[in-house]
């Protein structure tokens, strides 16, 4: 429970109807996507960094715990409170394009599609894409330095923000404007992948590039998988935009062949790419074909959950190149004990596969995603892209987090509870 | 998954299939307006196993439209509809209602319609191949689909019947009320069947089609064909004497008629006949509610207004004179705040284009 008196000042801050506490309906922003429930003391909804701050304010005034929530669609639990009250960003989805610098500002609330939406009106776009396009937000992508596809060239999603307004725990505002594609130091990159426990983040500057006036998609069919590790490394030379991977059984759950499929995508004109696509027996798909496929492709996640009790949960892992064979057979062999079904695909450009476990029950779903992280600790592998928050046995380097979530945020107020802290 | 075991708990929500991968909340037209989760269809659902008496709950879970856009999205075939049905069940059983729903029920009891009006009642014992069952709205609140239909079949020379003792049921079942109603009328159309020989039901009303059609099964259906006017017309163009005009249109699709029912071509072929056609944002089988069903008017005018007002703005965005539906519930609630956009339910604007 939190202080009577703490609702009535932070409804004096955001008036009464944007305020929820005492009320069932506050279950609904206890959990996101992944498989995690917590305790949500009440849902506040600010509109301005202002009201931000002042929230930020009285939770230190009344020890309140805070957690940032965005779409809800993470799979590691970041937006889960532990007895907290959740501050909803999505009433601030402010999209400002600035078309001459190749920058977009966006509020934390900004769902990516929205962003991408108003970027293509510009003839522009920005890189990363996760499944989650149409439900998750600007802040909490960042927040978790997502990437999606097209990890080799591009990166996360760090490499594109280049600016950022922070609220920090104690409630002072920070701005860190940028209208440059190069941003000197390190402030704004402390929050990049810090899951809501450094600081909210209001508001990003992403840098974006000109959408490529050319683009197509190779489909490259694996008739064994042995040759997975070779054919990828020449796949590699022709540092393609996007390599994203689907194991037999995911390619037929969207109607192709059942092979081991690797989608290449090509931005752009590039004769050399063309060539090894053209030699390693790749099938071009363009126009309205390499859409379809890119649409399917991005709802893949979700379409494997008509299989069954479908959980999000270990589903994420970034492999050492040299295992990913050695990977992929490992999780066969939990799923052939589990006695659970398992749709292997992940962006293989930077080996990072995501094993989607459809199982008969949820407790069955959860012993299997515990074998297989555990498998993968074993195996050197680590979090890709989905955030460590309530999975913080992969975490490295905690003493670091450690010490500066101790300067940044003494009272732990921000998130707690994740990263074990 | 060490370090977050305490958080884990199974709930009943994965026995609903729900993998709360949140595809649903974009596109939910109570969410968009509001941008509350608990508004949303993920969040619906998560609270759905709860029977509480609290009134935010109680307007999450009876503020859903029942449109059913959030199941045309779903990657695991969650029957958002279904659920929010059989949870509404639950709190009607034990009152936990709105006061306005509550009063909607007592009107059922008292006048056998959701209006709580005494409506006009017609009764037929003649053979008759064609029954034209009109519905509560209709012959309640929008008189004129009921004139026009009588007026284009008239004109058809089609043999026909009117019959309206009892409600369908529909507004009843949406909200989570018992089948007697439904029963009843079933029970009535039954005997008219009987009496009068007919092998075809026509209504106007998508609510009653759905509802007859198939909700009627429940009882053991009805040996008859149930046609939706916009399906009768369309399979009888060659009866349909009407005049072309150069005058652009756009066409609302009702939530029952097409996501629930599939029937989508069948007014844009009637249509075409006499007007041009221009579709509008969200359409045929993803159309955006008009922000009236479910039962949500009844007693959340501000969600209703707010909805109402996006599919407004993507009717006018077309540019066409005329928004025509084919809806008696869709026409009066797109109406009453069409904001200068001219609404016609699609017996009026078929009947005001016959030769004479």
């Amino acid at each position: 429970m939190v202080p009577e008196k703490f609702i009535r000042k932070v409804m004096d801050v955001v008036g009464t109807d944007d305020v929820i506490h005492s009320s069932r309906v506050t279950e609904v922003y206890s959990t996101d996507a992944s498989p995690f429930y917590g305790r949500t003391a009440a849902v506040i909804r600010p509109e301005n960094e202002n009201e931000v701050s002042e929230i930020l304010k009285l939770a230190n005034e009344f020890s309140v715990s805070v957690v940032p929530r965005g779409g809800g669609s993470g799979t590691s639990g970041g937006a889960v409170p532990k007895d907290a009250v959740v501050i909803d960003m999505k009433k601030m989805d402010r999209i400002e394009v600035f078309p001459d610098d190749m920058i977009v500002f966006v509020e934390a609330g900004a769902i990516l599609h929205d962003i991408k939406n108003a970027l293509s009106r510009y003839g522009l776009f920005l890189p990363p894409e996760p499944g989650s396009l149409k439900i998750a937000t600007a802040g909490g992508f960042v927040a978790n330095n997502g990437s999606g596809k097209r990890g080799l060239k591009y990166g996360g999603i760090r490499n594109f923000v280049v600016g950022m307004n922070v609220v920090l725990p104690d409630g002072k505002a920070v701005r860190m404007p940028s209208r440059t594609h190069r941003s000197p130091g390190i402030a704004h990159q402390i929050f990049t992948g810090s899951e809501g426990t450094l600081g909210v983040i209001t508001g990003i500057y992403f840098r974006v590039i000109p959408l490529p006036e050319e683009k197509r998609t190779y489909l490259i069919h694996l008739k064994k998988r042995d040759n997975l590790n070779r054919i990828l490394r020449e796949v590699l030379k022709a540092t393609p935009d996007a390599v994203e991977y689907m194991d037999s059984r995911t390619s037929s759950a969207i109607g192709f062949e059942p092979f081991d499929l690797l989608a290449v995508e090509i931005l752009g004109k590039d004769r050399c790419a063309e060539k090894i696509m053209e030699r390693l027996g790749g099938h071009v798909l363009e126009g309205r074909d390499e859409e379809d496929f890119w649409e399917s492709r991005e709802t893949l996640g979700a379409e494997i959950a008509k299989k069954g009790t479908r959980v999000y949960a270990g589903e994420d892992f970034a492999v050492p190149f040299s295992r990913l064979n050695e990977f992929i057979g490992q999780i066969y062999r939990i799923e052939r004990e589990t006695d659970s079904e398992i749709f292997i695909y992940g962006h293989l450009d930077t080996c990072n596969l995501h094993p989607a476990i459809v199982s008969k029950s949820f407790e069955n779903a959860m012993e299997t995603a515990r074998r297989i992280s555990r498998m993968a600790l074993d195996m050197g592998a680590t979090i890709g892209e989905h955030g460590l928050a309530l999975r913080w046995e992969f975490a490295r380097g905690l003493e670091i987090f450690r010490r500066v979530k101790y300067c940044l945020d003494r009272r732990n107020i921000l998130n707690p509870g994740k990263f074990g802290i | 998954m060490s370090g977050s075991e305490e958080y884990t708990k199974s709930r009943e929500i994965w026995n609903l299939k729900c993998a709360k991968c949140g595809r649903c909340i974009q596109i939910c037209p109570t969410y968009r307006v509001t941008k509350w989760e608990h508004l949303s269809p993920r969040g619906r659902i998560i609270l759905s196993p709860y029977t509480e008496e609290d009134a935010e709950l109680v307007k999450s879970i009876f503020s859903c439209l029942t449109c059913g856009i959030c199941e045309a999205a779903c990657p695991s075939d969650v029957d958002v509809t279904e659920i929010m049905e059989r949870t509404r069940e639950r709190y009607t059983k034990q009152r936990i209602l709105p006061e306005r729903h509550l009063r909607l029920l007592d009107n059922m009891v008292k006048t056998g319609n959701p209006y709580g009006d005494e409506i006009e009642m017609y009764e037929t014992d003649d053979r008759v191949d064609l029954i034209y069952y009109p519905g509560c709205t209709s012959l309640a609140r929008e008189k004129e689909i009921f004139d026009s239909t009588v007026k284009i079949l008239d004109s058809m020379d089609v043999s026909f019947e009117v019959e309206f003792r009892y409600c369908c049921g529909s507004t009843s079942l949406r909200i989570g009320g018992d089948l007697s109603y439904a029963e009843k009328n079933y029970l009535r159309l039954k005997d008219v069947l009987k009496k009068t020989g007919a092998k075809t039901i026509l209504v106007n009303c998508p609510g009653c089609y759905r509802t007859i059609k198939r909700d009627y099964e429940k009882f053991g259906g009805l040996n008859a064909d149930v046609l939706h006017i916009t399906e009768f017309l369309s399979m009888n163009t060659d009866r349909l004497r009407l005049k072309k005009e150069n005058l652009k249109v756009t066409f609302h699709d009702s939530c029952h008629l097409a996501r629930h029912m599939g029937i989508v071509e069948e007014p844009r072929k009637i249509l075409s006949l006499v007007a041009d056609l221009v579709e509008p944002e969200n359409s045929k089988m993803d159309s955006f509610c008009c922000g009236g069903g479910g039962g949500v008017r009844v007693s959340y005018r501000d969600l209703t207004r707010a909805v109402r007002k996006v599919r407004i703005e993507q009717l006018k965005k077309t540019g066409a004179e005329i928004a025509v539906t084919s809806c008696p519930y869709c026409y009066r609630n797109l109406k009453n705040g069409a904001e200068g956009l001219s609404i016609k339910d699609l017996t009026t604007f078929i009947a005001e284009r016959l030769r004479k």
